[in-house]
């Protein structure tokens, strides 16, 4: 009897629970749960989920990148008509960038390269089959050499300065077998074409190891094509993404909504498909992590899926509704965690508040006051251990308080009085940074409990920042430079220097963060208008997120970069209070039996 | 007991369907916005948070509009575009 040591490589595990720890081997991993007498397995699972809109609706369009560094170009729009128009996706939201130089639809069907070095070719201009090829830099499209055998339709791999073309239609509109190599500048043709003359097929892959997808599939090797099993719905006008022996094939005539999964061998059909199915539709990215984007069915699609397969599933990071504070303010204090935060200080719009208010996840309740009355004010600790410090009373303030979860008491002051200061870390062990007094401060300020002592100053002169972490490993982001200069400028502390690290996305003041060093979040703030941008930090760099539903600066931020709080800010001074939720993996396991 | 319930939805993108959705109910998009989704309680919910719910004739009534303008915008071709880009007259989209 063959075991599953043999058939798969690995063993049965014995386990008293299911395995905490998943990974991209996982996938077949089996396992007995003692505990509950069951032979268990992970699952893996694939699913499109909606992605954001493209500003141009469109079929036939050109496309490469991923899936969160997506590009789309040309193609046919309402009204018989054809678009140069090109838009990048980051994975959120898609921009326009400079157009295509040749107006054109029915392009290469297959992601070529990179967001920020594409090379769109051949197509229809409406009036004439067009063998122009366009290479882009993340900045400009640029002619360069045409297509041996001038074509639309045609299916493209591979990257900007290694494509593939072959098939499509050519002149007197024929189908053709004709295969070309692109270097970059110019085309080769390859001295064998595809098996079966045909167009609206798919590629994907390299420029030496590719495959050509639709009522019949083929690969190819650099040298000649091969044809090898066919996909169980076998169709044209479909998107693929991937290699060669690791594709996903989606969409397609009909219209089509089917993604299948190819091994190498073999297509396997997923049980769901894209949430509107499509044809002439854009794709990019792998097997395991897919773009479609635009497309007919046949209304002129904008709309954006994204595919996730493995034996996680995914559901998206966003900002949920949390209760009102009782006092609507901003430019408050805020500290401790999603589920009991603490907000101090403030303004309502006149005058200082002391207010103090503490929640537990789904309300506010009110606490003890502050000592000073004060706006500006930063904070850092947990709920029932916080420290407050700077701010403006009367005057730029100097002020520190230590809270219990129940009343505030003084603690030594601030070297330097300050107002729309950075904090970070816990009650005994806090950091102050930049500010105002009344001019911008590059000072910083450690407490350890007992003192405030002037420590190294950040590189650069900031208002209003954020922070996250702790004394010995903070981050500082975000705040204004003199001139009141929104800056995207990042700051890590390890406990004596500062080094610079990667710029958030969005420049901003008056934001709110949470986190550590290497998760941290920033939310909020002011660019060029009060933004509700999410941005979430990797150690490294910055990436975007969802917004919170009230955009707001001057507001409050407690937690962790997976749970986070925002409260209060303006304008107008708002009370409202949102969760923030990060992006959560789940393992997907199933129970195996007999039947 | 019906299989799926319609309604017309406006895809705003990013999180208009999540994978928690799609692994909660069927959800399927068609022309004019027509989504047919899972006769649950969490398809209906999604359903009631993003759009409005019409009956499968309402529905299927929009969907065939929406191909009758694309047939009317494929008939308007002239006839050598017909042929040569080899497109298809959209056909008709039966709602499940």
């Amino acid at each position: 009897m063959t075991t599953y040591n043999e058939i798969a490589g690995r063993r049965v595990n014995f386990l008293s629970s299911d395995p905490t720890y998943v990974d991209t081997n996982s996938n077949g991993q089996v396992w007995y749960n003692s505990s509950t007498a069951t032979l268990k397995s992970w699952l893996p699972t694939g699913a499109w989920i909606s992605g954001g809109n493209m500003n141009t609706a469109r079929g036939r369009l050109a496309s490469a990148g991923t899936q969160t560094a997506a590009l789309g170009a040309g193609g046919y729009v309402p009204g018989n008509t054809y678009t140069n128009v090109s838009e990048a996706y980051n994975g959120i939201a898609w921009t326009n960038t400079p157009s295509l130089n040749t107006t054109r639809g029915y392009v290469n069907i297959g992601a070529v390269g990179t967001q920020t070095a594409a090379a769109v070719f051949g197509g229809y201009t409406g009036t004439a089959i067009s063998g122009a090829t366009e290479n882009y830099n993340g900045s400009t499209w640029t002619t360069s050499g045409s297509l041996n055998t001038t074509r639309y339709g045609l299916g493209g791999a591979g990257i900007q300065t290694a494509a593939l073309g072959f098939g499509g239609t050519a002149p007197g509109f024929t189908p053709t077998t004709a295969t070309e190599l692109y270097n970059g500048t110019s085309w080769t043709s390859n001295p064998t074409g595809l098996n079966t003359a045909r167009q609206y097929l798919a590629g994907c892959g390299t420029q030496t190891a590719a495959l050509g997808i639709s009522t019949s599939v083929e690969s190819f090797n650099g040298t000649s094509w091969t044809s090898v099993n066919s996909l169980n719905t076998p169709r044209s006008n479909l998107a693929a993404a991937g290699t060669q022996t690791s594709a996903l094939a989606f969409g397609g005539a009909g219209p089509n909504s089917q993604t299948e999964i190819w091994n190498g061998t073999s297509w396997t059909s997923n049980p769901t498909g894209l949430g509107t199915a499509r044809y002439g539709l854009g794709g990019a990215g792998t097997q395991t992590s897919a773009i479609g984007f635009g497309g007919r069915n046949p209304g002129f699609l904008g709309s954006t899926e994204e595919w996730n397969f493995g034996v996680y599933s995914y559901s998206a990071a966003a900002w949920a509704s949390g209760g009102n504070l009782g006092t609507a303010r901003y430019v408050l204090g805020g500290a401790g965690t999603q589920t009991a935060g603490l907000a101090f200080g403030g303004t309502p719009g006149s005058g200082n508040s002391a207010a103090t208010e503490a929640y537990n996840g789904s309300a506010w309740t009110a606490g003890g006051n502050l000592g000073t009355a004060r706006r500006y004010v930063t904070g850092a600790g947990l709920q029932t251990a916080a420290l407050a410090f700077g701010g403006y009373a009367t005057n730029y303030s100097s002020a520190s308080e230590s809270y219990n979860g129940t009343s505030w008491t003084s603690t030594p002051s601030l070297n330097t009085g300050r107002a729309s200061l950075g904090g970070l870390g816990i009650q005994t062990a806090a950091l102050a940074f930049g500010g105002n007094n009344p001019g911008f401060t590059t000072a910083v300020e450690s407490y350890n409990g007992t003192s405030w002592t002037t420590v190294t100053s950040m590189g650069t002169t900031r208002y209003a920042p954020a922070g996250a972490g702790t004394q010995t490993a903070g981050l500082a982001f975000g705040g204004a430079t003199p001139g009141t200069t929104p800056t995207n400028a990042t700051e890590k502390y390890n406990g004596s220097t500062w080094t610079a690290s990667g710029n958030m996305t969005t420049a901003r003041y008056s934001l709110a963060g949470a986190g550590s060093q290497t998760a941290a979040l920033g939310f909020g703030g002011y660019s060029t208008a009060t933004t509700g941008a999410t941005e979430a930090y990797n150690g490294t760099s910055w990436s975007n997120y969802p917004s919170m539903s009230t955009a707001r600066s001057g507001l409050g931020g407690a937690g962790t970069q997976p749970l986070g709080l925002a409260f209060g800010g303006r304008p107008p001074s708002t009370a409202a209070t949102e969760e923030w939720t990060g992006d959560i993996l789940t393992a997907n396991s199933k129970t195996l039996t007999t039947s | 007991m019906a299989l799926f319930i319609y309604g017309v939805a406006s895809n705003y993108g990013k999180d208009f369907f999540t994978a928690q959705d799609r692994q909660n109910f069927f959800l399927r998009g068609f022309p004019g916005d027509v989504w047919v989704i899972g006769a649950t309680e969490k398809g209906a919910l999604w359903l009631a948070e993003r759009g409005v719910e019409k009956t499968k004739a309402e529905a299927q009534a929009i969907v065939d509009g929406e191909v009758s303008k694309a047939q009317a915008e494929y008939d308007a071709l002239p006839e050598d575009q017909k042929t040569n880009l080899n497109r298809q007259r959209p056909t008709a989209i039966n709602l499940p």
